[in-house]
Formats: structure tokens, sequence, C-alpha cells
């Protein structure tokens, strides 16, 4: 009899992109990091659950990507998630948003981080305009609340994990309203800081992204989590 | 048309359903004393003040009483199997079946070939599981009782052999427990309405407990009047019977009735903006919308809140409303309005969504709470929350020019139909159709409910005399019209 094998599905930014993933972007940090392991390319979280667990990874993660979007590929992808996989998603900063192209598509926003590609019909000052309004205020943690409780709701029976890197200290204006920041870390596994690679190469390269054992520590506590 | 097209209350359970206590008649004058005491008409038959009658009597259905005094789940479990077989699934699925639990290890179903028909036999253990009592009658109820008790005292000899040597009570219960997970699950596989309430500890396997009884935050009339001091004792002051007393079964009844119409009476969802909003808006005076808002401008021409279409359309079938539509919410805030509620929508529900223009979108404002911008700003000084005008005006022409945010709306429609297969869904869009379309609107228009929208506008049934795009009050009869003969057609294939 043919055994059915599971699937971790995987969405979210950059975190969530294998090291192998990394080398097919235009990003320089995979191959510096690459050099400084001495040509050995880590696994990241993603592989060391699949592998523990005997499981298929499909991964919808991408660089850069807004909130919106990271909802938006579950939303295309969704049906297609099968009875004990396993659902994982990073979401990521709240300041990131989509605007259109110029080739009806999406550009997801990162802001202040000089003149994004972008569309021609909205300048610098309003994408920044736009992101230091999302920083501003808490209420823009509702669309993300909402996007995990909508996700709970459809995968009911499966295990679903959600997770983000974004450590948000910042002051918030958030008035008499409720502590939406709150309600959604509430909605993660807890927030823990894992090892990036700028303390372990020492400052020696400067990427936020998560080391070797960064991944490992992240994959156990995911473990751990999923064993619950 | 209405979603009360049941035909049939279908009751079990023991004499707490059937009225034990209050039973008419020479050995009884527990009728005086209601009368005397209370001025209640005087019953013929304890069946007609228990509350499977008055239940019955609410939903204007046949009533099926097949409680019987002294039984309990073994008994439950065949008599209800019995009237499926008898009526057939077609009429088992007219039927609404209201099923009160007594416990299997002191009420046992026996047939007697002297009587050629089923007997009741209550057996008594000692904590040792050594007998205590035994007894078997055709009916406690003295106006349904046919024989003595004395006639099956013979039989009592060896019913009491074959349960010493045959049967053991804990295992019994387990079997009776099984046949009741099989009967629940025939009503769940065929979807047969049906709700239950056990007086026992009933087993350990989880059953739908959204089909558990709730009334008063108890499951069973016996264990109301138990807490609430209502039995025939409690009621008429005199040592008379502790089963639950005529009062206890109209209180009973009414809070049952409510609990099936909350738990059966669909509910209708509105989601939308100004389109699909409450026709009274319940403005506050001091608000400048109390002038403003589009609809007391009409009230104010019409001397009258005209309903609007989801109204009309929730009094057609007779369902609960719930309308959330909200004038000038973008398609996110109809989308996440959703979200908010989504664990909240039963299988029978309708939902309504009244998309609107994808240039709307949302940012924040000075009180933390997400605006809603939806037209071009032509005043420098229209900053919210940091946002300038120029930026706001960017974004909405982006909005505008490009058909990528229509596929955006397009993957709200599909979760929510996806994880709403069961309800009956329509997606309305309001601002009206285009000539020309990309594949992504395309597919949008594709999954409206209906492609045109040529209904009478305001500014049509004043006159011009103000100018206002919505729905008239024929608009919103004419459109709630065609919902109705779209609804009877998809529920006619049904």
């Amino acid at each position: 009899m043919e055994t059915q094998i599971n699937t971790l599905w995987i969405y979210g930014d950059s975190f969530s992109l294998t090291f192998k993933q990394h080398f097919e972007t235009t990003n320089d940090w995979p191959q510096k990091y690459k050099n400084f392991k001495n040509g050995i390319i880590p696994k990241h979280f993603s592989e060391i659950i699949a592998e523990k667990l005997g499981m298929n990874i499909n991964t919808y993660a991408q660089g850069g990507i807004s909130n919106i979007n990271i909802f938006d590929r579950f939303v295309g992808t969704f049906p297609l998630i099968q009875e004990d996989d396993i659902v994982i998603i990073n979401w990521t900063a709240l300041n990131r948003f989509p605007i259109a192209t110029n080739e009806n598509n999406f550009t997801d926003i990162i802001p202040f981080v000089g003149h994004p590609k972008q569309n021609d019909n909205v300048s610098l000052n309003t994408t920044n305009e736009i992101a230091v309004n999302r920083d501003s205020y808490s209420i823009y943690y509702c669309e993300v609340i909402n996007y995990c409780r909508i996700i709970n709701h459809i995968l009911k029976n499966n295990k679903v994990i959600h997770w983000t890197w974004i450590d948000d200290k910042k002051e918030l204006i958030t008035l008499d309203r409720p502590d939406f920041r709150k309600i959604f870390y509430d909605y993660l596994v807890p927030f823990k800081q894992y090892e990036t690679i700028t303390e372990e190469t020492k400052g020696f390269f400067v990427d936020q992204h998560y080391s070797e054992k960064g991944h490992i520590d992240l994959a156990n506590d995911l473990l751990m989590f999923l064993k619950k | 048309m209405s979603w009360r097209n049941y035909k049939n209350i279908y009751v079990n359970g023991c004499s707490f359903t059937a009225g034990g206590g209050l039973y008419p008649g020479q050995f009884s004058n527990v009728v005086d004393e209601y009368h005397n005491q209370f001025g209640i008409k005087k019953w013929k038959s304890e069946r007609e003040i228990t509350y499977p009658q008055k239940i019955a009597n609410h939903f204007n259905c046949n009533l099926v009483d097949d409680s019987q005094c002294g039984s309990g789940a073994p008994r439950l479990v065949r008599k209800t199997w019995e009237y499926i077989r008898k009526v057939g699934l077609d009429e088992a699925k007219k039927t609404i079946f209201l099923l009160q639990i007594n416990n299997p290890i002191n009420r046992i179903d026996f047939y007697s070939r002297r009587i050629n028909d089923y007997i009741i036999v209550n057996v008594e253990y000692n904590d040792d599981l050594s007998f205590k009592y035994i007894n078997v009658v055709d009916s406690h109820s003295t106006t349904e009782s046919i024989y003595t008790s004395q006639f099956f005292s013979n039989d009592t000899k060896d019913i009491l052999f074959y349960l010493k040597n045959f049967h053991d009570p804990l295992k019994y219960n387990d079997k009776i427990y099984n046949e009741l997970l099989g009967l629940f699950s025939f009503f769940e596989f065929h979807g047969i309405e049906y709700f239950f309430g056990f007086d026992y500890h009933g087993g350990d396997i989880n059953l739908n407990e959204n089909r558990r009884v709730n009334v008063f935050g108890f499951e069973t009339i016996e264990h109301m009047s138990n807490s609430t001091k209502s039995s025939i004792y409690n009621e008429i002051g005199k040592d008379y019977d502790r089963h639950p007393g005529y009062f206890a079964h109209q209180k009973w009844a009414d809070g049952y009735i409510n609990f099936i119409e909350e738990k059966m009476k669909p509910t209708l969802w509105v989601f939308g903006d100004s389109f699909s909003s409450k026709s009274d808006p319940q403005i506050d005076p001091s608000s400048y919308l109390y002038t403003e808002d589009f609809r007391m401008k009409y009230f104010n021409f019409k001397g009258y809140f005209p309903p609007s279409y989801p109204e009309i359309v929730a009094k057609e079938f007779d369902l609960n409303l719930v309308n959330l539509a909200t004038p000038s919410f973008s398609n996110d805030n109809i989308f996440h309005s959703f979200i908010e509620v989504a664990d909240k929508i039963k299988p029978n529900d309708l939902l309504f969504f009244g998309w609107t223009y994808v240039t709307r979108f949302n940012i924040a404002n000075e009180r933390n709470e997400l605006s809603n911008v939806n037209i071009r700003r032509d005043d420098n000084n229209s900053i919210e929350g940091g946002v300038s005008m120029k930026a706001k005006n960017e974004i909405l022409y982006n909005r505008d020019v490009h058909t990528i945010w229509v596929k955006l709306l397009n993957n709200y429609l599909k979760i929510i139909n996806q994880c709403n297969k069961e309800n009956l869904i329509l997606h309305f869009y309001f601002p009206g159709s285009k000539k020309h379309f990309d594949e992504y609107e395309k597919e949008f228009f594709d999954q409206l409910s209906f492609s045109e929208n040529m209904y009478q506008r305001i500014f049509e049934d004043t006159n011009d005399s103000f100018q206002d795009g919505h729905y008239s009050e024929k608009g919103h009869r004419d459109f709630a019209n065609d919902i109705i003969k779209k609804i009877k057609l998809i529920w006619k294939h049904k």
C-alpha cells in the first residue's frame, strides 16, 4: 500500500525562503554567508522540520512581500492543502503594502529604503506617507489578526503555526482602542529572538536574517509547538 | 416560503417528558389542585399540557410523542428508528426530533409474547450491582396503562433470571450508547434536525455539541425542575409527585421553542457598503450625518424609511437579519467584516455581499480607526493620519487604472465561497458593469449573482430634487424581488 507523504506549507517573506532559494535572488548575502560557512549551505527551519517529520515542502514565500500578499498567496493555494498537512506562516512588517505597477502587477513597498521600483503614478513621498501612517497606528494590526483568524477558521483540522521575526517595540498610537498588537502576538508562537547572521559573523557582514543556529533553534521551537 | 417547512415534531423520553405525575383520574386529584389553586383549565390527558404539545402547537406541526413513563434510552432508540422506518426518509427529513434520554441501566426494553407488545422493565441495583428491585409494567401512566402490575408478576421472575445470567448493566449501557451514536450519525448523514439532552452521563465519545439542548442552562426538563424547584410538589405545595409540574412544562416549552428557533432559523448576513445598509441609519441627532446621510435625506422626502433589499428578503423568508453593511466601506472593510463573524455563520445561513469600487482604500485616522478614502480629494488641507491629499489621490489613481486590484477582490470571493460551501451566497456589485473587461474583471463579473443592476435610483424617484445614485424604495423592492426569485430557484434545484 502506498503511504501518502504529507506536505509542509510555508508562507511568508525572506525569512521563510531557504538558503538555496536565496541563491536564486539577486541578493549577494547568500554567497557571502556561504563563503563564511566554508562553502556549506546551512539548512533552513522548514527543511529541518520537513526532514524530521518526513514531509514534502511547498514554499510560497517571497522576499520583501507584504502581509496582504502573504495572505493572497495563501488564498491562491489553500484549496490544495490536505488533511494532516502542516502550515507555517511568517507575518512581516505592517508598514509594507502593495501598489500596482505599470505592468499591472503588484510590487510591495518596503518603505524608507530609497525610491523602490514602483509605478510612476505613485511618488516616493506618497509611499513614505502611507508607510508612516501604517507604522504609527495600532489599528493596522487588525488586518493581520483577521488573516490569522480566517486561516485558523478555514484550516481548523490542520496544524497551523503563525510566527513573526518582527520584534515590534515601537510606540504606536493606540488611544482607547484594544491592545491590537498584543492580540496579534497572542495568535503567534511565543515571540523569541534567534541568532542572526550579523551576530554569528560578529558584524563581519550585516544581515538580519537568521543564522544556521538561528534556524536550528527556530525549527526546534516550532517542532515543540507542533507536538502540543 | 419559510425555513419553517417542517411537518412533524417527534418527541421521545421518559415520564419527565410524558407528563408523569400530572395524570387526571380517580387516583389523583392533581388536576383539581391546579384548577383550584391557579385557575388552570382541567385537562383530560396529561399529554395536553406537556411541553411537546406546546412546542408542536408553536411550530404548527403534527406531534408524534413517543415518550413513555418509566422508559429509557433503549426504548427511545427503538421507537425512533421505528418511526423513521414507518414514515420513510423523506418524511423523516421533514421532522424535528427532540430526544430526552434517560438511563439504560435502570430502564430496559423487553418484549412480552403474552401481550404481544413491549414492556418497561425498571431495575434498581445496589452498589455491588446486586438487584435492589425489579418492576415490570406496560406503562406507569395511570391513564395509559392497560395491565395491572400483578399481571406481570410471573414475568418478573423470568426476567430476573435472564438479567442475572445474560445481562451486564455496564455492557448494556455501552451497547445502547453505541446505538444512540448510530442514530445520531444517521441524522447527521441525512441532514435531519435533532436535539438531545441526557438525564445521566451518556458516554465518552464526543457528540455534536451543537445538538445538545441548552434551555436556561439545562439539557432536560428534569434538570431544570429539580434545580429551580418546580416539581408538582413544589408547585401545588402538597406531598405530591416530584416530576416536573404544570408550570415547569410551560416554562420548558417556551425556552425550548426559543432554543429551536435560535438553532434552526437561518440568518441573513449582509456585508457591503451604503447600497446594502440598513434603511434606518439610527443616527444621533447631534451628528452632522443626521442631515447629510442619504437615508435621512430620503426619509425627509418620503416621510418614512423605505425598507432596503436585505430587510425585504429577510421578511419574505422569515430570516434573522444581521446587516453589517456600512456606508463608504471599501472591499477590504467588507471582507474583514465577514472574517470577524465567519465562525458564527451556520450552514443554513444566507450570505449577501455587496461589493464596491476597488479604488476605495483605508488609512488610519487620528482616532486610530480605519478611514475610507473613496473619492478624489481637492482640499490641500485634507490630511488624515499624516497622509496628504496628493498621496491619497495618487493611491486612488493607482487603484483606478490597474485591474490587478480586482485580482485581490477575486481572491476574497474565492475564500468566502470556499469556506462557506454549504451556504447560499450571493455577490452583488453596485457601481455597475463595464463594457470591456480584462481577465481579472471578467473573473469578477462572472462570479456576480446579477449582471445588470438597472433599478430605480433616488434621483429618479425624487425627480432630481436631490441627486443621489442609491436605490430608491422601488429600486430596493424590485431588486429584492429579483433576489427572492433567484433564491427560490436555487432552493428548488437543491
